[in-house]
């Protein structure tokens, strides 16, 4: 992808990741400027959790996501959620706990999911930057802690 | 200005209140309606309400989506071929529309 033709389409999506948006799902988005959408999720008792995704070549690739606490530091581990999709073992390629889920691209980079391509979701609602994103806070909300 | 219009446009008829709910649904791809609520009649099926968003918005695809209102601190699915009444939904309410959590692997 071109960058500037990756730069428009993650303008165009991230458009409506708006303030309202946030507010009614008590998301704090701290950036959407190309290439990185950073947010944190609230929920009541929980503690905050902050993602960052990395959208460089979207969408030839999916975004590569990164997990933080409130200040923005990187967790070293993921909390307590019945969902499989906080990994907290060490990714091959970044050495940290990852999203293994279709749509990260750290789920599709692992040696269990190569196999799995990212060519075939992307371009639908649940694979758009908001769909990911809001597959990710869908899991998170599952957790505690 | 018909009775329908008035209910799409969130403005009281001559119905009783307790027979519609007022509703906003947001996703990633926008609200619908864009600003305010919609009226819509209390046994009207949530899907029905969803699928005018999925128009409106352009949403291409909605496999695997939930709809779901906050309430009680947590968020709670709603069963979409149902009625709102049904779904224990009154006065105004926020759909938040969207994919479910992915697998993991």
């Amino acid at each position: 992808m071109h960058p500037a033709a990756a730069k428009m389409l993650f303008g165009d999506e991230v458009a409506h990741l708006t303030p309202a948006l946030a507010q009614r799902r008590q998301w704090i988005l701290h950036s959407r400027a190309y290439p990185l959408i950073d947010c944190s999720f609230l929920a009541p008792g929980r503690t905050t959790m902050r993602v960052q995704l990395h959208c460089d070549d979207w969408n030839d690739l999916p975004p590569s996501i990164s997990l933080h606490d409130a200040t923005g530091a990187l967790l070293a581990t993921t909390p307590p959620n019945p969902m499989n999709v906080f990994n907290s073992s060490a990714h091959p390629v970044t050495g940290r706990p990852f999203i293994c889920m279709r749509g990260s691209r750290e789920y599709h980079t692992h040696s269990s999911h190569v196999t799995d391509l990212w060519e075939p979701l992307k371009g639908s609602s649940k694979y758009s930057l908001g769909g990911i994103l809001t597959q990710v806070w869908n899991a998170w909300l599952k957790g505690v802690g | 200005m018909t009775a329908e219009q008035n209910e799409r446009d969130g403005k009281p008829g001559h119905d009783h209140d307790d027979q519609f709910v007022k509703v906003s649904i947001s996703t990633t791809a926008g609200f619908f309606p864009e600003e305010g609520f919609n009226r819509v009649p209390v046994n009207q099926k949530v899907e029905v309400e969803l699928k005018q968003a999925q128009k409106k918005l352009g949403i291409k695809d909605v496999e695997g989506w939930i709809a779901t209102v906050t309430a009680d601190g947590g968020k709670r699915d709603l069963d979409v071929t149902k009625g709102f009444r049904d779904n224990k939904l009154s006065g105004q309410v926020e759909i938040d529309w969207g994919p479910s959590e992915g697998g993991g692997g």
